[in-house]
């Protein structure tokens, strides 16, 4: 669930936050209703995303058989519209009258409603094609854990939209220059992130080849595009929302009128709430794309061998400590000094599985448990309790045993031959 | 301007549905034709399109087709995760993955080890380890399986390798000899040659960029 969560919040962000840029710029000062303009942004929205829709069950389905098909022609659109769209904004900061009514109103929002419609087009198949991975290979259909993959899934959308509407709320409390010129600043994050996408996706397909110090930067980029490069462009907003606070705080002027006084107190503790959720949102955001992501990324550590019993010719276990069904983990000292690590569990129908720590793929890597699964800790492949004791892929390698009067042993021979995985 | 909105957003529908169209008729089924295949790869560079339809990469071009011992050519190249049987015990599932490496280990026409020319050499085992070419971090390792594909058998696995970056990959090819394969010593039906002793070790260098499969 944590997974899908914090990869849907690492690829969705930004187009959100996009969106939130746009209506916070091309929203009128006073708004009645629904503007037709804000209509149109939210089609866009919906356009791009049902596009990308289209586009990941195509190709789910095979019907389009490589992505980069439609990537490279969408990252050249995303970008050539980015770049429009700097420049009008720049504009608009240089000429706040240009923008929703004045001479660039219309100009401003076609490219706007454009650029929205590719961001979200570009960025959602990426998580949409996460609904593939809902289903693990050999996993029920209907799982506790298909149900929770698919909350993960869910929770991380409605999160970052929240996240983007608490921004906009917050930012159009600030004061207007301070907050294009932000935005601004963001926008051009933002496009700048385009531009690495289309070097990188040039660069993977080997349309391009960039070598030396280009490459090293665009790999930084690449591999620091959801960390990094997405918090610096989200605290880039909490600049004018700093504006909006320090307007905020403080005794209200007092007014002529009573009733103005306490409309301005009001709307002063409303900036303040609207800010301060900005605030918390932004550390959400921050503790996901570190905390959360270091939990998913976490390399779990191997528990530590159990004691057991050596005798003249075999390594005891009592069935008595197995019987908790839990794997437990043993090692030997091999005659040239090797430690051999097995291990034990008892399965499902009273049958024991007995194998190495090691497998054929990933070598002495070693497993543990989690979720019901033993996983392998280099390749994170679960493998079923029922099927330990069988040879194959990733599987610990079986080993030799008897089970005799409570007890399950291991020849100290077999041990001994299986040295060389370990060395 | 609400009309100009309403034209712009439309083309920029059908912008996007164009495009779409265009990459499902550009997109190959299992009849493409070769002329087809043949311009995908020629647009993909040095891309090679088989005819199950997905691209395939070398991992470097300027280090295709390494031989080794007289008797052996490898060439490592990378395509799409993908599925395997049986669920479980192929390593590691496509959805977990960012590619596939393969290594097509194929005999030499010269070969006095009885292979036929370019015949895939079966029985080996094959170790690779992908390592960050400054030092840094940690090494992915593993031992590829034998396996088929609709274009033949090879050695491949599926790789979780989200960072871009330059790597060294090392693969190591281990004698038949360790797995049981014999061979013919008699004057009759005998081979020449014998297999080598120590593993072979071959490099290539990569600068990776994770994929948009």
């Amino acid at each position: 669930m944590l997974e899908r969560f914090v990869s849907v919040v690492g690829g969705a962000t930004l187009p959100f936050l996009l969106y939130a840029a746009l209506a916070v710029v091309l929203t009128p000062a006073a708004v009645e209703g629904w503007p037709r303009a804000s209509r149109w942004r939210l089609a866009s929205a919906l356009t791009g995303t049902a596009g990308a829709l289209v586009f990941a069950v195509l190709r789910a389905t095979s019907v389009i058989d490589r992505r980069t098909t439609v990537n490279i022609p969408t990252l050249i659109a995303c970008v050539a519209v980015d770049a429009v769209l700097i420049v009008v904004l720049a504009l608009l900061v240089r000429r706040p009258t240009w923008g929703v009514d004045g001479r660039l109103g219309t100009v401003a929002q076609v490219v706007g409603c454009l650029a929205i419609a590719l961001a979200f087009f570009r960025a959602v198949p990426e998580a949409v094609l996460q609904l593939a991975a809902f289903i693990e290979p050999g996993e029920e259909v209907l799982s506790s854990q298909m149900l929770l993959r698919a909350l993960g899934f869910i929770g991380g959308w409605i999160a970052v939209a929240l996240f983007a509407f608490v921004y906009y709320r917050a930012a159009r409390r600030a004061p207007v220059r301070p907050t294009r010129i932000t935005l601004l600043v963001f926008v051009l994050a933002f496009g700048t992130v385009h531009v690495f996408q289309l070097a990188r996706v040039l660069q993977s397909t080997h349309r391009i080849r960039l070598g030396g110090d280009a490459f090293r930067v665009m790999s930084w980029a690449t591999n620091n595009a959801g960390g990094v490069v997405l918090l610096t462009a989200a605290a880039v907003w909490l600049v004018p929302m700093g504006f909006a606070l320090a307007r905020a705080v403080g005794r209200t002027p007092v007014q002529a009128n009573p009733a103005r006084t306490r409309a301005l107190r009001a709307e002063r503790r409303r900036s303040r709430r609207w800010v301060l959720a900005s605030g918390i949102g932004f550390a959400a955001l921050v503790a996901t794309r570190t905390v959360a992501v270091a939990k998913v990324n976490e390399v779990p550590t191997l528990s530590d061998p159990e004691p057991y019993e050596v005798t003249a010719d075999a390594a005891v276990v009592s069935a008595a400590v197995l019987g908790d069904g839990h794997l437990h983990r043993f090692a030997y000292a091999t005659s040239d000094g090797t430690e051999v690590r097995f291990i034990m569990i008892l399965k499902n129908g009273g049958a024991y599985g007995v194998g190495l720590d090691a497998c054929e793929s990933c070598g002495p890597a070693g497993y543990y448990e989690g979720a019901g699964k033993i996983i392998c800790k280099r390749c994170d492949v679960a493998i079923n309790p029922a099927t330990i004791g069988f040879k194959g892929g990733c599987n610990p390698i079986p080993i030799d045993f008897a089970v005799a009067d409570g007890t399950v042993s291991v020849p100290l021979s077999a041990l001994e031959d299986s040295a060389e995985v370990f060395a | 301007m609400m009309r100009s909105l309403k034209l712009i957003s439309a083309a920029g529908a059908i912008v996007l549905a164009g495009s779409l169209g265009l990459a499902a008729c550009s997109s190959n089924d299992s009849g493409t034709s070769a002329d087809t295949a043949t311009e995908a790869a020629a647009d993909a560079g040095d891309a090679s399109d088989n005819e199950a339809g997905f691209e395939e990469f070398d991992v470097n071009e300027s280090q295709k087709d390494q031989e080794a011992e007289g008797q052996i050519n490898v060439n490592l190249v990378y395509f799409q995760p993908v599925d395997m049987e049986p669920a479980g015990a192929a390593g590691l599932p496509a959805s977990q993955a960012d590619l596939h490496l393969e290594a097509d280990v194929t005999a030499l026409a010269d070969n006095t080890l009885g292979y036929g020319a370019g015949d895939f050499v079966p029985g080996l085992t094959v170790d690779y380890s992908i390592a960050p070419a400054d030092g840094s971090g940690e090494a992915v390792e593993g031992t590829f399986m034998q396996m088929n594909a609709s274009d033949g058998p090879h050695y491949g696995g599926n790789i979780a390798l989200p960072d871009a970056g330059q790597y060294t990959v090392t693969i190591t090819i281990h004698s038949p000899e360790e797995n049981g394969w014999v061979l013919h010593t008699d004057p009759d039906t005998g081979v020449k040659g014998r297999f080598w002793t120590e593993p072979i070790e071959l490099t290539w260098d990569w600068d990776y960029t994770p994929m948009e499969w």
